[in-house]
């Protein structure tokens, strides 16, 4: 199981108390919740320091969304976070997640858990992220990250009407935005001599 | 008896092939017409393979043949059509003359990417020039010897070479030998890492053309250091100095006939915008360096950035599309770095892929730059490959890597380099603190 999964596993019993339909879906999955809620600020779990905060912090009173898309590919969004499947990124209908941070440090972060997890895809999946009114919206370098026991830089480009930054990615885990710039060298081309 | 094959991978024909140097032509050949294997594309791990592993048919093979053949003639032919000259020259006693055919003859090698077969016309001019008065074309042939050891991944020859040119030009008050020896010096410590360094050779360099004045005179050798002046500020974040010196680079270039200058400096002003997260507009300047006449080599550098700027933006397909690009150009190029390098940005790819076939690219990216002595691409593979290791579970050797990346940009003094390798050993070790002081 996801290394966060594990740890946030307590989360879920308060959580299904909270959690209603809040779903992009309209119809009730048949599986049961994502078992993959994330449970920031805990020990162990990503450090959100060099993460982007909502200007705003947004009222969330349901903390998690989720959708069946099957291989004709679809769309799950949800507070301004979301996942674009394209055709043929799955070969059967498969339950997809967000679910966000409900206690107080990590709600206020650009952060949020994707699933399912331990799913490569066929096609590489599109997740969307928000980006204006959080606290990295004038940044020259925003970018997603991705934590896989650490934050890693996966690359992100704004949407066309600037409210959202974007990247693609064959496997879904935690991400959030964040402006820590990491300087990558290039090719070494020099001239004469 | 045998079984007949229907293809061979290089590493298997290569077995085969005697070491005649007169063969030299057709392996090349071999390597820039061998593809991946089709049949094993379902194979997750083998959309991996490098270039040993890479198949070539009969048909192909006979073709490489024919080619080679043909080459080797046209080279023969070329080889004899700069002798005769030469050995007329000897003849007359013009020993000058003899050392300018030399050199020329070597010229005509290295223009065919021939780096070891130019090294000997070198090596002989050179020592034919030693007991001549004229100094300039031993300083010449001290610098070309260096050109080729540069291009050969040989750096600290070419940093030795490059040096003796530069005190016998100095000695003999040979400013523009002089300005470009030390032009060469920077480079070798620019692909070294060492950006401090090579800015000072550049700088000195630059003080010498500006001894000379400014009315047009080295105006080349000026947009050159330009260009690496612009690199050097960009690699140590100083990003509007660098704005500065790739301003007067193009007003230069916009004039002086040179496509591989020129391309220099669109790829450098590239790194510069993306340095900055301007990253569509470093991409239409990575386009515009890529679509100039250039070598291969050259090409692949650009191209496999580009592949990287895609990357950062999430673009995964067109990122794994000019990285495949990228790679057939530097397998043709044959040039160490820019494969190394090739193979470092490809790894990258298959990182964010999250595909363990990155093992192999960043293995062999290692691999080149212990060999050719690249520490600044060692220390930058080590540290992507790290966080590939950390995404297989390997906590352990990823935070190995990223200790001996630290080790080597703190030799290397390349401080943002360090400053990377920090970030992520810091998070790979809970925010430990980190003693960043040697």
């Amino acid at each position: 199981m996801h290394r966060i999964a594990r740890k946030l596993v307590p989360a879920l019993a308060l959580l299904a108390l909270v959690a209603g339909p809040g779903c992009a879906d309209r119809g009730v999955p048949t599986a049961p919740a994502p078992a993959a809620v994330p449970a920031f600020g805990q020990g162990g779990s990503p450090n959100l320091a060099s993460i982007a905060t909502f200007r705003q912090r947004p009222a969330v009173t349901i903390a998690w969304a989720k959708k069946w898309i099957g291989p004709e590919g679809g769309r799950l969004d949800f507070q301004g976070f979301a996942i674009v499947v394209p055709a043929g990124a799955v070969d059967r209908v498969t339950q997809f997640s967000i679910s966000l941070p409900v206690d107080p440090q990590g709600s206020e972060h650009v952060v949020a858990e994707f699933g399912p997890h331990n799913r490569q895809f066929a096609q590489p999946v599109t997740v969307e992220l928000p980006f204006r009114g959080t606290s990295i919206e004038g940044s020259t370098a925003p970018t997603i990250v991705g934590w896989n026991d650490l934050w890693m830089d996966k690359g992100a480009s704004r949407t066309t009407d600037g409210e959202r930054l974007t990247t693609q990615t064959y496997d879904l885990t935690t991400y959030a935005t964040s402006d820590a710039v990491t300087l990558r060298g290039g090719s070494i081309t020099v001239s004469g001599g | 008896m045998g079984v007949s094959r229907s293809e061979s991978t290089l590493e298997e024909l290569f077995a085969v092939l005697p070491e005649l140097e007169e063969l030299e032509l057709l392996r090349l050949a071999l390597v820039g017409i061998a593809i991946p294997d089709p049949a094993k594309e379902w194979d997750s791990s083998s959309a991996y393979t490098t270039i040993d592993k890479r198949i070539v048919t009969l048909d192909g093979i006979e073709k490489a043949v024919d080619e080679s053949e043909a080459s080797l003639h046209r080279y023969v032919e070329s080889l004899f059509g700069g002798l005769r000259p030469l050995i007329r020259a000897y003849w007359s006693g013009d020993n000058l003359l003899t050392v300018r055919h030399l050199i020329e003859l070597g010229d005509r090698q290295e223009q065919e990417g021939l780096y070891r077969k130019a090294r000997h016309c070198y090596d002989v001019a050179l020592s034919l020039s030693l007991p001549l008065s004229d100094k300039s074309l031993q300083i010449l042939a001290l610098r070309r010897i260096a050109r080729v050891a540069f291009a050969l991944g040989d750096l600290y020859q070419a940093q030795a070479y490059y040096q003796r040119s530069v005190e016998l030009a100095h000695d003999s008050g040979n400013v523009e030998s002089e300005i470009i020896g030390r032009t060469g010096l920077g480079n070798v410590r620019t692909l070294q890492g060492q950006w401090a360094e090579a800015e000072h050779f550049y700088r000195t360099a630059l003080a010498l053309a500006d001894g000379i004045g400014d009315d047009g005179a080295l105006q080349l050798e000026r947009a050159q250091l330009y260009n690496n002046l612009g690199n050097v500020s960009t690699r140590q974040m100083h990003l509007e100095e660098a704005e500065g010196w790739f301003e007067k680079a193009l007003a230069l270039w916009a004039v002086i006939p040179s496509a591989y200058d020129r391309a220099v400096c669109h790829h450098n002003r590239a790194l510069l915008r993306d340095a900055h997260g301007r990253r569509a507009e470093a991409r239409e300047i990575y386009l515009q360096a890529l679509n100039t006449p250039i070598p291969p080599g050259l090409w692949s550098a650009i191209a496999i950035d580009l592949a990287e700027s895609h990357l950062r933006d999430g673009n995964m397909s067109q990122a794994e599309e000019w990285g495949r690009a990228a790679e057939e150009r530097a397998i043709a190029a044959r040039s160490p770095y820019f494969l190394g390098r090739m193979y470092h940005g490809r790894g990258n790819i298959a990182r964010a892929q999250a595909d363990e076939g990155g093992f192999i690219f960043f293995e062999k990216s290692l691999q080149i730059a212990r060999e050719k002595g690249y520490p600044l691409l060692e220390g930058e593979t080590l540290v992507d490959y790290a966080l590939l290791r950390v995404q297989t579970g390997g906590t352990d050797e990823a935070q190995a890597y990223l200790e001996r990346a630290r080790e080597i940009f703190r030799e290397l003094g390349a401080m943002h380099e360090l400053a990377r390798a920090d970030v992520a050993l810091r998070g790979l070790r809970g925010d430990q603190e980190l003693a960043t002081a040697s």
